[in-house]
């Protein structure tokens, strides 16, 4: 198994990140200080146990709209809460042809995977302007993963995982009768790119269908939010996947509790699914971004994640 | 008092001199010289109902945890960079030796101003999602704990004077399987209230909570609407459900005509004008509904770029009021 984390990683808390933050107040922001914060959190995640981190994510405005800024055909209207949360997202608007507008300028540094939204999670967060070409939420859908697509093409090899989240498939009251895209929607989104690819879902929970829809995507793996929904564990014993499983079992910190989880139980969870689940090819991880906790309790939980990795492998 | 037609409003808060950034929730000189200067320029705008401008506090939640003396965790980004500090419930909230959270604060604004002026409280299911909760077993518990306190604190503040009460619950999209126990808490702050009560809600999934709005035991819904009163009725599904059953048949609504975010501009009067004319469309096809309209920001200002942009936002929705209401 290897270690994960999810989402952007808090960045105030250090010297580093509390500088960033005065100096995005004062419009003094400079490259080269994102960057040195950028390798300081992937040291401490490295130094924690995390064997794949992301790069912290430091420079996005919130997790699920940053890429759109690189795109044409959209413009950002009000800002919604990211489903149960107090985070929030600017909501795109499709006005136009959604295409890469420019190279999306986000570093890949080697050994860090690169996160991106998935595309089926920007359609069904996105509202439709006065004028664009597509008739169909469906239509839309296949726009974002041609942009997705066009975004990753250029990078591939470089990073061990491109990641991509959906939340939407699976979050509390969103609509689900249009989950079937889901496969042909990855197939677009993928045809061609040669790399370790996953789609990760979280913040809420799993029917048989939707769990059936996700296992049959063409990724290496697919990322399950145990944290919201454990139980999902009982579903994926019934279909043994041959894919990976990210093991989305240490909590973020979303549901609004701040304490650090007790190692031992954590282990006999996921040893449940011995058997049932490729360990080789699964990863452990939390179920979504690290922002909902301070920094300091997001490093002790990274450093869960390391504990929890090196006992399951006892 | 009787208010004119489109009564204007503020939300809440306002953008803080540099002096005042590390306010944390205590009245004290400074914050009462920017309070009153806050109040004086309301009144020569023409703003009939006044807010404090809440510039003895960083954030809406964190200071209550102060008042009740829970500890409080590091910095959590809410977006960009913005950031709060989240409280942590770590005990019985009734048991917690419990400061004055928001009294000193409205007598001193009102003692300003013959308007009135709102008593401003964060409600409980915001207070509940927006900290840690290291104590109760269930939701319950803790909202209905939260519900508890501010119930206390809306006592207070209407024995000293305040006639409008509002319960921000910006929280209110965040969880909507658990609608009937914001409507339960929200009973259980007003319940004894003799005031005109008021929720603000923002940033939200208004749509799947519609029903609650209706339901919820308030007088009036302050909501966030400038960016859907742009997009249009073709494209708000929204305006669509206001058009096919105005919330105004339930309550009275507070329209968000102007939009707060750091990076947006001063609206010109006519944008705003047509955002209003938007907004009377689908919430009030009768004069009888009409009455039942406040006009005010999206949100509190603190987040604006500045304190002039703020003031030039306010000057152009009062103007923008001011023609709209020539032209009924």
């Amino acid at each position: 198994m290897k270690t994960t984390i999810t989402g952007p990683y808090p960045r105030v808390g250090s010297e580093l990140g509390n500088k960033l933050r005065k100096e995005i107040n004062n419009g003094t922001v400079s490259k080269e200080l994102a960057t040195k914060l950028s390798n300081e959190i992937i040291k401490e995640l490295f130094s924690a146990g995390i064997d794949i981190p992301n790069s912290g994510l430091v420079e996005v405005h919130d997790e699920l709209s940053w890429p759109l800024e690189f795109a044409s055909g959209i413009e950002f209207g009000g800002m919604k809460k990211i489903f149960h949360t107090n985070t929030h997202y600017r909501e795109p608007i499709v006005v136009g042809e959604i295409k890469q507008c420019e190279s999306t300028h986000f570093d890949v540094i080697e050994n860090t995977k690169i996160e991106l939204p998935g595309p089926y999670t920007l359609a069904t967060l996105s509202v439709e302007g006065a004028k664009h070409p597509y008739k169909n939420f469906k239509e839309i859908a296949h726009a974002y993963a041609q942009f997705l697509k066009d975004t990753v093409y250029t990078i591939q090899g470089i990073a061990p995982l491109i990641q991509f989240n959906e939340p939407s498939v699976i979050a509390h009251g969103k609509q689900k009768e249009d989950l079937e895209i889901l496969p042909e929607l990855y197939a677009h989104l993928l045809d061609g790119i040669k790399q370790k690819t996953a789609v990760w879902t979280f913040y809420g929970q799993y029917d048989e269908k939707t769990l059936d829809i996700l296992l049959s995507l063409p990724v290496d793996a697919v990322g399950l939010d145990f944290v919201w929904h454990p139980e999902v564990a009982e579903l994926l014993k019934k279909k043994s996947p041959q894919k990976g499983i990210g093991f989305g079992i240490i909590d973020c910190g979303d549901r609004g509790y701040i304490g650090i989880e007790n190692a031992p139980k954590i282990v006999e969870q996921i040893k449940k699914l011995e058997g049932h689940v490729d360990f080789e090819k699964s990863y452990i991880s939390t179920n979504a971004t690290l922002e909902h906790l301070p920094r300091d309790y997001a490093r002790k939980k990274a450093e869960l994640i390391g504990q929890i990795k090196y006992e399951v492998s006892k | 008092m009787t208010l004119q037609i489109l009564p204007t409003t503020g939300v809440g808060s306002f953008p803080k001199s540099e002096y005042l950034k590390n306010a944390k929730g205590t009245l004290d000189d400074t914050s009462k010289k920017a309070t009153t200067e806050f109040i004086k320029k309301q009144e020569a705008m023409g703003i009939d109902v006044l807010v404090d401008g809440e510039f003895y506090c960083g954030d809406m939640a964190t200071d209550y945890g102060r008042a009740l003396g829970l500890p409080i965790a590091d910095w959590t980004r809410s977006y960009g960079n913005r950031f709060w500090k989240k409280l942590i419930v770590d005990k019985n909230l009734a048991d917690a030796e419990k400061k004055p959270i928001r009294q000193a604060q409205f007598s001193y604004a009102q003692s300003q101003t013959q308007k009135p002026v709102k008593g401003m409280l964060t409600g409980p299911t915001t207070l509940a999602n927006w900290g840690f909760n290291n104590f109760y077993k269930t939701r319950e518990e803790l909202v209905m704990a939260w519900a508890d306190i501010i119930r206390q604190e809306a006592e207070e503040l209407e024995k000293k004077g305040a006639k409008y009460i509002q319960i921000d619950e910006p929280a209110i999209g965040e969880r909507p399987w658990e609608k009937e126990l914001f409507i339960q808490a929200l009973g259980q702050v007003t319940k004894n209230l003799q005031a005109y009560t008021i929720t603000h809600i923002c940033y939200g999934n208004f749509f799947s909570v519609y029903e609650t709005l209706k339901k919820s035991p308030i007088k009036q819904i302050d909501i966030e609407t400038a960016n859907e009163l742009d997009l249009g009725l073709k494209n708000s599904k929204l305006l669509q459900l206001f058009k096919q059953d105005p919330l105004t048949k339930y309550k009275d609504v507070a329209i968000g005509v102007i939009d707060v975010r750091p990076d947006s501009p001063v609206e010109n009067v006519e944008t705003v004008i047509n955002r209003i004319h938007t907004a009377l469309d689908v919430l009030a096809p009768t004069n009888g509904l009409l009455k039942r309209i406040w006009i005010k920001p999206d949100c509190g200002f603190r987040t604006t770029k500045n304190i002039d942009t703020a003031y030039a936002k306010m000057q152009v929705m009062v103007e923008a009021v001011d023609k709209v209401r020539k032209e009924l």
